[in-house]
């Protein structure tokens, strides 16, 4: 269906049937109303003239021949070729409109995919269209947002690893190597939040709702971060007495807590 | 590019504001035009007139070299009197003697069964006999 109105498209000259025709018929009414107004002023006199003639020419009979002359040359010259220049520039601007609405349509198709989450096209006009500031200001507009998508995609990819490692430490890992997997999993939250922070959001919520909770996870990570560190350092000094199960439990706790944020 | 109904609304010019628009231009062009064409049908006399004259200046000379007037346009041209002389009216040419010819011009200028006539003969003057 869709790829029947491309074709459809393709063929014609009228992507936005409506506008453009509008468009044509106001350059139409422009030209008729130029031709009108500038025909009146111009022979207006002269068909007045004619109309009360022989009596208007009684004094100046020559001048009638003149008057005739000049009414056959608008009749036979000058309306015909307006006629001709209004069909024209009628069909013209529907050829320029189409240059205009051609750009549009492939605009409003990339927009499309983008919302669909595609940021891998670009937009592309034809050669000759106009609005190439606008292919130019879109291209750049989904660079960017790929670029910072595909950031934030690197982050969390990051933070699921951590995660995972930080998942399996709990219980194959000593608590030194617990301690670096809750800090390694802090950095990737803080890099996955100042990622997420980039994005200014109308309602502040989405994406800034996002980090916020976010940075209060990396926060919880962090101090269950320190609390391993205390408990490994006072594992070392209590010569494994079971504090150090204490102060897995404490991270198990803490950890929990900030956890819940996300 | 298909357009939402509130987008639809929101155009500048509707169809139909611009169509009331030509109706207007549309309705003074008429009435401008019923003139022209009055006018037009006096340009058409005042055209027909002038090869009137043209006609009797060209039997003036013919008299004046033939001691008399003809009925014979082949004659007139070949003092300089124009091949064509208008392209809406017919024209007749009646001589029945040397001292005396009038020259006719009939045409429809607007399809109606009435015909505008003209006609000039030796005195110079350019009579409207029936108007269209």
């Amino acid at each position: 269906m869709q790829e029947q109105q491309n074709r459809r498209r393709k063929g014609s000259f009228l992507l936005n049937r409506r506008a453009q025709l509008l468009q044509a018929l106001l350059i139409v009414t422009y030209l008729v109303a130029y031709t009108v107004a500038l025909s009146a002023a111009a022979i207006g006199p002269t068909v007045v003239a004619l109309l009360r003639y022989p009596e208007s020419f009684a004094a100046t009979p020559q001048r009638a021949v003149t008057a005739a002359t000049e009414l056959f040359f608008f009749e036979e010259r000058l309306w015909p070729l307006a006629v001709v220049l209004i069909i024209l520039f009628g069909l013209h601007s529907i050829y320029m409109s189409h240059r205009i609405y051609g750009p549009l349509v492939r605009v409003r198709a990339e927009a499309d995919r983008v919302a669909e989450g595609d940021l891998s096209r670009r937009v592309v006009f034809r050669k000759g269209d106009q609005l190439s500031d606008l292919e130019d200001a879109m291209n750049d507009m989904i660079a960017a947002t790929d670029v910072r998508v595909a950031g934030v995609q690197r982050a969390a990819r990051r933070c699921s690893a951590r995660l995972r490692r930080l998942h399996e430490s709990q219980f194959t890992g000593s608590p030194a190597t617990r301690l670096d997997a809750y800090e390694e999993m802090a950095a990737e939250f803080d890099t996955l939040v100042e990622r997420l922070s980039e994005f200014r959001t109308t309602e502040g919520g989405a994406v800034s709702g996002a980090a916020g909770a976010l940075g209060g996870a990396a926060g919880a990570v962090g101090a269950a971060a320190g609390v391993v560190g205390a408990a490994a350092n006072g594992a070392e000094s209590s010569a494994e007495n079971g504090a150090d199960a204490d102060g897995a439990e404490r991270v198990r706790a803490t950890g929990t807590g900030g956890m819940a944020g996300i | 590019m298909r357009q939402s109904r509130a987008a639809q609304t929101r155009a500048g010019v509707s169809f139909i504001e611009l169509s009331i628009v030509l109706l207007i231009i549309a309705l003074l062009t008429l009435g401008g035009l019923v003139k022209v064409r009055e006018a037009k049908k006096n340009a058409c006399r005042i055209r027909a007139t002038v090869a009137l004259e043209d006609v009797h200046r060209m039997e003036i000379l013919h008299a004046a070299v033939h001691s008399g007037y003809t009925a014979d346009f082949a004659a007139l041209r070949s003092l300089g009197l124009a091949e064509n002389l208008d392209p809406l009216y017919r024209f007749e040419l009646i001589s029945s003697d040397p001292e005396a010819f009038t020259c006719s011009a009939a045409a429809n200028l607007d399809g109606d069964a009435q015909v505008d006539s003209l006609a000039v003969n030796e005195t110079g003057v350019v009579l409207t006999l029936v108007k269209d």
